[in-house]
């Protein structure tokens, strides 16, 4: 794995401060952190409360273990390691039917409540409404919580392959293998429902 | 997949990570981690393993472990033998392999007067005992 610079991380000086025992600079990192962490727990998990709780268990993982962080890597990349590796343990303890027949509760609750944002700007923000939503949440509920991982941090958080690779601990070549079947099965399923409408 | 699917699935998961429901918890998160500041930690101090603090414990217990409560070997039982005794007062003599001279030692014995006959050890390693009865004495 290739070490970044140290002096590229955005981070360091906040994490220096914290692990001093700086209480605001670590509440600052959990702003600055906290939607990406779960981001990744809602990725794996595709379930909002387990990933809120899995968030919040990563938070406190990094209080607890922050002194033992030495810059050897962005301290982004170690974080999201952390919350990756914890959203996998998660999936592990639940059972399949369990976790989607969550999905499903969630799913009815979610899209009554949920109020969208101004998507009017764009004609693909427009599109989007609770049909394909659900479209998206079945398509995704048939990925693997690996593939779905991948899916977050490439399609949402825009991340490069390297970063990819360091934070799953897997080479590049599996990152983008793992990609494309992900982006190939999700193609494959919106294809047959709602979605194939927009196409 | 292409590039629309792409935007959609991008809209799908802002949507959720931008949630209410995400944003209060992170606020309250952020008010909670209040307390880890303010309650008295064991996080921030250097830790000390469990393993070395019973590893210290083995070695306490081991080395202060008293011996009485070890068990003890039965003490094997008494045979009554007869064995030379030196009389009290008489210089006991040494015989080595490398004294020429021969010597001789009077000593007493439960079972009766005996005495003592050692050649050269290189020739005769053994120690010849007579025992000489009341009647021969007399």
């Amino acid at each position: 794995m290739p070490i970044e610079p140290k002096n590229e991380d955005p981070d360091r000086e906040l994490v220096a401060l914290a692990k001093a025992g700086n209480k605001s600079s670590f509440q600052e990192l959990i702003n600055r952190h906290y939607q990406f962490v779960f981001s990744i727990a809602f990725g794996v998990v595709h379930e909002r409360q387990t990933a809120l709780d899995i968030t919040q268990d990563v938070f406190l993982k990094l209080f607890k273990d922050l002194r033992l962080f030495e810059f050897k890597s962005k301290f982004k990349t170690w974080l999201y390691r952390i919350a990756y590796n914890a959203s996998i343990d998660q999936v592990r303890k639940i059972k399949p039917h369990e976790l989607i027949e969550t999905n499903d509760a969630i799913s009815d609750e979610g899209t009554k409540g949920m109020i969208l944002p101004d998507l009017s700007e764009s004609a693909r923000d427009k599109i989007f409404n609770e049909e394909v939503k659900n479209q998206i949440q079945e398509a995704l509920n048939q990925l693997s919580p690996d593939q779905r991982a991948i899916l977050v941090l490439r399609e949402w958080q825009e991340m490069s392959y390297e970063e990819i690779a360091q934070i799953l601990q897997i080479e590049i070549g599996t990152v983008m293998s793992r990609l494309h079947y992900a982006r190939k099965k999700l193609a494959d399923v919106l294809k047959k429902g709602a979605f194939q409408d927009y196409e | 997949m292409n590039k629309h699917s792409g935007n959609l699935l991008k809209s799908y998961f802002e949507q959720e990570i931008n949630h209410s429901d995400v944003q209060k918890a992170k606020k309250a998160f952020i008010h909670k981690s209040e307390k880890l500041f303010s309650e008295p930690s064991l996080h921030w101090i250097p830790m000390i393993s469990v393993s070395s603090i019973a590893a210290a414990c083995l070695i306490a217990v081991v080395w202060f472990y008293p011996t009485t409560f070890l068990p003890q070997p039965k003490p094997e039982p008494t045979v009554l033998m007869s064995s030379p005794t030196v009389p009290d007062g008489s210089e006991e003599v040494i015989l080595t392999p490398d004294e020429h001279a021969v010597v001789v030692k009077r000593l007493t014995s439960s079972v009766g007067p005996t005495m003592i006959y050692q050649k050269m050890y290189q020739d005769h390693p053994l120690t010849v005992i007579w025992v000489f009865s009341k009647e021969v004495q007399s």
